[in-house]
């Protein structure tokens, strides 16, 4: 068990994970990593992109989808803040590409300075990552 | 026997409005308890950062933030956070009359305030009194994390750039139901976080900062006030939908004693009609049986 990180995922809507993983892999804004136990003190900005952790060795790894945030990497615990998270499982990716579509749609139809906007930019950046991941895994 | 039907009109009146208060305060637990669960939900992602905060308070110098500068107080900001929407006991008012003691408190002090409203009963209550800033009406039945956002960004550049001097916030601290407190809490500038004496060495380890720690600084605390205006838009939120409910409990109850107190009056009236009439015709036999 010494090999356990202590891992919590957290949005301002719910706690999405805390438990033990054996390695989390985070989208960093100045590029991807790894962290297993004993990793060099870390805090990090994280961009969109595709976060994924072992909860035992040897079993499947879980994806997830997260928007823009921090971690904070200690010794033995990584604390994730973020604003969103999606899970990827079962994609459909017509789907999702549909629904960018009608994002960027929506996207094109307001002004330039409506608030709408960024909201939608959001969203088509959660999009774009979950597509990503999904085509990867494929 | 017209006050007979007065009175029966009047019950059934009470009834109706009985009816719609018990809607209401249906409605109110359901949105209540929806509101609760967001509250504990968010908890955890406070805390999480006021640690992460104070971890990097410890090991970067943050007393020359600007979001930290303390200025002589000239010109002062009030965020005043009530509901959108009435019918929910004396949950505005005392907000509203903690933000007037407030504001009258701060104008004796020389200072220049203004008012920046969220929710409309609010905004209604101050438009015409006092410089109102950037109000926000209609944001209370379903806000996300984007509104607190959005409030921290209109007001946290102008404070950097010393247009004012202090940011207030005034919203009702949830204790439960029946009870909020009117609170009022200096955002801006951002008391010094994680001084503690004694701080444990062993935290003070070298970290690295991907980007540098001055940025991340700076972002964690417009996530700080953010999460503090977040908090306290969720408080109104469980607040207003509390109060309401005690609110409409309360009417029920009064409409139902309304209702128990003019049916007795309903039957003591039909009684005294019935021994009226009764009269009359016993009056009426005697008068045959004697005059035959």
């Amino acid at each position: 068990m010494s090999e356990m990180l202590q891992l919590e995922v957290i949005t301002p809507d719910r706690q999405v994970f805390s438990g033990e993983v054996t390695d989390v892999l985070l989208p960093g804004i100045e590029g991807e990593f790894g962290v297993l136990k004993g990793h060099t003190p870390f805090l990090s900005g994280l961009d969109y992109g595709l976060m994924s952790y072992t909860k035992a060795e040897g079993s499947k790894k879980e994806f997830f989808v997260i928007g823009q945030g921090y971690a904070e990497v200690t010794g033995s615990r990584v604390i994730v803040i973020i604003e969103t998270v999606l899970p990827v499982e079962n994609v459909d990716v017509a789907n999702v590409q549909k629904d960018r579509d009608s994002q960027q749609q929506k996207l094109a139809k307001i002004q330039q300075d409506d608030p709408e906007g960024e909201k939608i930019k959001k969203e088509i950046k959660m999009l774009d990552a979950l597509l990503k991941a999904a085509n990867r895994q494929q | 026997m017209a006050a007979l039907k007065d009175i029966k009109r009047k019950i059934s009146a009470v009834q109706k409005t009985r009816q719609i208060t018990k809607a209401m305060n249906m409605v109110a637990a359901a949105k209540f308890k929806s509101s609760q669960v967001r509250m504990e939900n968010f908890r955890p992602y406070a805390v999480k950062l006021m640690e992460v905060i104070n971890s990097l308070a410890l090991r970067v110098d943050m007393d020359t933030h600007p979001l930290l500068a303390v200025r002589e107080p000239k010109r002062a900001k009030v965020i005043c956070m009530t509901s959108d929407r009435g019918l929910c006991g004396a949950f505005n008012s005392g907000i509203i009359k903690a933000t007037e003691k407030f504001l009258i408190a701060e104008k004796a002090k020389n200072k220049e305030v203004a008012l920046i409203p969220v929710g409309r009963k609010g905004r209604d209550f101050f438009r015409k009194k006092v410089t109102v800033e950037r109000e926000r009406v209609d944001v209370m039945s379903k806000f996300t994390m984007d509104l607190a956002v959005k409030i921290g960004e209109d007001f946290v550049p102008q404070f950097i750039n010393a247009e004012y001097d202090e940011l207030y916030i005034i919203y009702n601290e949830f204790r439960n139901v029946s009870q909020q407190k009117p609170t009022v809490v200096r955002l801006l500038p951002l008391p010094s976080i994680g001084k503690e004496e004694d701080v444990d060495s062993s935290q003070k380890v070298e970290y690295i900062y991907e980007p540098s720690e001055e940025v991340l600084l700076d972002t964690f605390l417009r996530m700080y006030i953010n999460v503090i205006i977040y908090r306290a838009l969720l408080e109104t939120n469980a607040g207003e939908n509390g109060a309401r409910m005690a609110a409409m409990d309360n009417a029920t109850k009064n409409c139902e004693d309304l209702i128990s107190s003019m049916t007795l009056k309903f039957n003591k009236v039909r009684q005294s009609a019935i021994t009226a009439e009764l009269m009359d015709i016993v009056g009426g036999t005697e008068a045959l049986s004697k005059s035959g």
